[in-house]
């Protein structure tokens, strides 16, 4: 977790937003620099930082916007198409596998 | 679950590397799934804060058992990891566990024709950048739109309050043998990942000179990084700064 993403969440709650903590935990593919890749995301769907972008990454916001209601953390497996998977620099498609954790 | 993480921010600025594990998986009976999302810090020696009571109360027996314990105080201090722990034969946890960084800090002592292409450089690099000098007419952000935060004043008045990290790479490329003097004597001591020092030989014997005469060790003064940079035979400030870049990378990367 990286400081900037600390300092958020803590803005965040203090505004006394329902919010999301959505990262990356397993990268089937040649480059595992992408573990750990966070975003936040708020009960309203805006969003700090990217897990990549595209398609997969409008999926998790909703979903995460689903779980926010829910109170509810929950692992969400996406495949990658090919070209989401060349936006965020990997050459093939992949699986990755993404934590959402309601923060409540 | 916001005290929690006020709790981690304080303990971000203490000296000790500290993780936090989320629960990402639990697979048994024994453990309700309404752990989910639920955190603990911990640092190499003792499990520091639960997110809440329930987190507590469920793990509390399975972390007095030192197989358990050492599984998660052995993680990797640098890297993310998911890991499994089995904690009977019938329940097993999944943990996410992630170290808790602040984003390295290059802090450039001078502001010159170096400076300039070394900012531009590094802020692609993910680090947050700060450059100091005393000359306000080359310290601006004209010509350091990617610097996170400039600093007009001598660097005497900037030592009376810094508080240098191990996660501080500092580059000192100031005007004069004088001045990266005063601020290598400033900084040699503290627990920077990086320094590095311009100059030619000459230059860097006459500043190591004068150190010697401060009583400043022979070991510290090889930590130093100068001449500073890979030798990638740089002759332009651009090309420079590229080698600067580049070693700071593998200092970054322990290479």
């Amino acid at each position: 977790m990286r400081k900037e993403v600390l300092e958020k969440i803590i803005e965040y709650k203090e505004k006394g937003l329902k919010i999301a903590r959505v990262f990356i935990i397993q990268a089937k593919s040649s480059s595992p620099r992408n573990t750990g890749t966070e975003m936040l995301v708020t009960e309203k769907g805006e969003t700090f930082g990217t897990i990549g972008g595209g398609s997969d990454e409008k999926k998790a916001v909703e979903h995460a916007q689903y779980l926010i209601e829910k109170n509810c953390s929950e692992k969400l497996k996406l495949t990658l198409t090919r070209k989401d998977a060349a936006k965020i620099g990997w050459v093939c498609g992949g699986q990755i596998d993404i934590f959402i954790q309601v923060i409540e | 679950m916001e005290n929690f993480f006020k709790k981690v921010m304080k303990e971000l600025e203490g000296s000790k590397r500290i993780i936090t594990a989320v629960v990402t998986d639990i697979e048994g009976e024994e453990i309700s799934e309404n752990l989910l999302g639920e955190m603990f810090l911990f640092n190499s020696e003792e499990i520091i804060e639960f997110s809440s009571d329930k987190m507590e109360e469920k793990l509390e027996k399975y972390l007095l058992e030192e197989d358990i314990k050492n599984q998660l105080l052995s993680a990797d201090k640098t890297e993310s990891e998911l890991k499994k722990i089995k904690l009977d034969k019938d329940n097993q946890i999944e943990f996410f566990l992630e170290p808790v960084l602040d984003k390295p800090h290059l802090t450039v002592f001078g502001a010159g024709h170096i400076a300039q292409p070394l900012v531009k450089i590094c802020s692609l690099l993910d680090f947050s950048i700060t450059v100091v000098d005393d000359r306000e007419e080359f310290l601006n952000f004209n010509n350091f739109p990617n610097a996170d935060q400039l600093l007009t004043l001598a660097y005497k008045e900037y030592f009376a309050n810094s508080n240098i990290k191990e996660n501080d790479f500092l580059v000192i490329v100031t005007r004069g043998h004088q001045y990266d003097y005063q601020v290598l004597k400033n900084v040699i001591d503290s627990q920077a990942k990086y320094i590095g020092m311009i100059g030619s030989s000459r230059k860097i014997k006459t500043v190591y000179d004068k150190l010697r005469e401060d009583n400043i060790s022979e070991e510290k003064l090889e930590q130093v990084h100068a001449p500073i940079g890979l030798d990638i035979g740089s002759e332009t400030p651009a090309e420079i700064a590229v080698a600067i870049a580049a070693e700071i990378i593998a200092v970054r990367r322990d290479r």
